[in-house]
């Protein structure tokens, strides 16, 4: 380990308030990228998360130091100390909670905001890295994580730019027209893997919907598939998922 | 570790007077800006949060140290992060755009839970650093943040077009002007109606701006409302 940190590692005034410091930093610098593409979670969120973490791990270390000098005696009588990881443990526990409700399925089969769910998981556990003063592993797990939000996101979305398979959701008046949409797409030179077609029902307002699975040509467009199902007089709504 | 706090340590009828006020008021500006925006979290929720949460750790420390118990001291405090982990979960909405708000609130608000329990516990200086920090994001870096989000290459607006000509139109400006649709919704209204609706989600790769892009289709003839969402 690295003896630089080592006095950034006790319970003083200071190295709690670095560590506030690094966490608010750590947080609002992946926020901040997440926020630039329109995210649920930006700066505040992910450095809220980061402080609360490790304001955690620094309560869990407060009262072991509390337990071994202050209340010394009084663990000699009771025979217990304290478990420095209690508190810790439950970060990761209860942020699993916080993201699970960011996460939505839609109608239309597409699952959103799994990846902010993800990230702010990930921040939280190295908001304990931050609160224990694990400084080492800090750094490195945020590069590792700036570069795979900065960086991965952008070749993401070009792979799928660029994909030969494409899903898109239709809705339109009524399920005479299926055949309608299907000739549509295949206009486009677009091959139909699968369809899963859906009866209108009270929530859809009366519209039938379709979610199909397709193969395109190499040189198509996603968007030219999408305009020409969109200029049906029929469709009502549609969109790539 | 600072020496004044040294009196209120150990659980006193003084140090619980102390540690709930001290509660009150921490949670009471970490939620100013909330309260503002007529957010769902207010005053009363961040107090009460953090006020619950204190009551866990201090009863730990009263078993413990004045009833000389066997116990661990974090387990009570332990369970309410990941209680309130499930509070705020279901304080998070999803609006009808499929967008997610609150959860910014609900961070917040585990946060101030957090905090309850140093206080709680006697670990002030914990708190009372969280709450400062928590007020330097709220005061500072969220007007930073702002200015960051308008600067964002991403954005969605909705336009309202009659014919499907000016759909067309709206594309061939869309790529004459290097923005790249990552998202496209078409809706139209019931019978009767003419109007049509489409949402684009959009990223800008070229020189012209949000602005710019909106104003060349708002000059398309015949174009219904066009509004950044």
């Amino acid at each position: 380990m690295i003896a630089f940190f080592d006095s950034l590692r006790t319970m003083s005034f200071g190295a709690m308030a670095f560590r506030f410091l690094l966490a608010v930093l750590f947080g609002g610098l992946i926020g901040i990228e997440r926020e630039r593409h329109s995210r649920a979670a930006g700066l505040r969120t992910y450095s809220l998360v980061c402080i609360g973490a490790a304001l955690a791990v620094m309560l869990s270390e407060y009262e072991y130091a509390m337990i071994h000098t202050v209340w010394a005696d009084k663990m000699a009588s009771i025979g217990i100390g304290t478990d420095v990881s209690r508190f810790g443990a439950q970060v990761i526990n209860g942020i699993g909670f916080l993201g699970a409700g960011s996460i939505l399925v839609t109608g239309r089969q597409e699952v959103k905001g799994l990846t902010t769910a993800a990230g702010l998981w990930a921040c939280a556990c190295v908001g304990l890295a931050i609160g224990a003063g694990f400084y080492e592993a800090v750094v490195v797990a945020f590069i590792l994580i700036f570069i795979s939000i900065r960086y991965l996101q952008g070749i993401g979305t070009r792979l799928k730019e660029r994909s030969k398979n494409m899903n898109i959701y239709v809705e339109f008046t009524s399920l005479d027209q299926v055949a309608e949409v299907v000739g549509a797409v295949k206009s486009a030179n677009a091959r139909i893997y699968d369809m899963e077609i859906n009866q209108p029902n009270a929530t859809s307002m009366g519209r039938a919907s379709a979610v199909m699975f397709l193969g395109l040509e190499k040189e198509t467009k996603h968007t030219d598939v999408l305009t020409r199902v969109a200029c049906l007089e029929t469709v009502t709504a549609c969109e790539e998922i | 570790m600072l020496s004044v706090f040294d009196n209120v340590r150990d659980v006193t009828f003084l140090s619980v007077v102390t540690r709930m006020l001290c509660c009150v008021v921490s949670g009471g500006p970490t939620r100013d800006e909330r309260e503002y925006k007529r957010r769902p979290a207010g005053i009363r929720t961040h107090i009460l949060i953090c006020l619950g949460a204190s009551a866990t750790t201090l009863t730990s420390e009263f078993l413990y140290l004045n009833m000389g118990q066997f116990t661990d001291i974090a387990r009570f405090g332990a369970q309410v992060i990941a209680g309130v982990g499930i509070i705020c979960g279901g304080a998070i909405i999803v609006t009808r755009h499929k967008k997610i708000k609150g959860l910014t609130t609900a961070a917040g608000l585990w946060t101030v839970a957090i905090i309850g329990l140093c206080y709680g516990a006697g670990f002030y200086e914990g708190g009372i650093l969280a709450t400062l920090v928590m007020l330097l994001i709220e005061l500072f870096l969220a007007k930073w943040e702002f200015k960051m989000m308008n600067a964002s290459p991403d954005f969605r607006f909705i336009a309202e077009y009659t014919d499907p000509t000016q759909l067309e139109t709206i594309l061939r400006i869309l790529r004459n002007m290097f923005a790249v649709i990552k998202d496209m919704e078409v809706m139209r209204p019931a019978e009767g109606h003419r109007t049509s609706c489409v949402t684009f989600a959009l990223t800008l790769t070229g020189k012209y701006t949000a602005a710019e892009v909106l104003e060349t289709i708002r000059s398309i003839e015949g174009i219904g409302d066009v509004t950044e969402v």
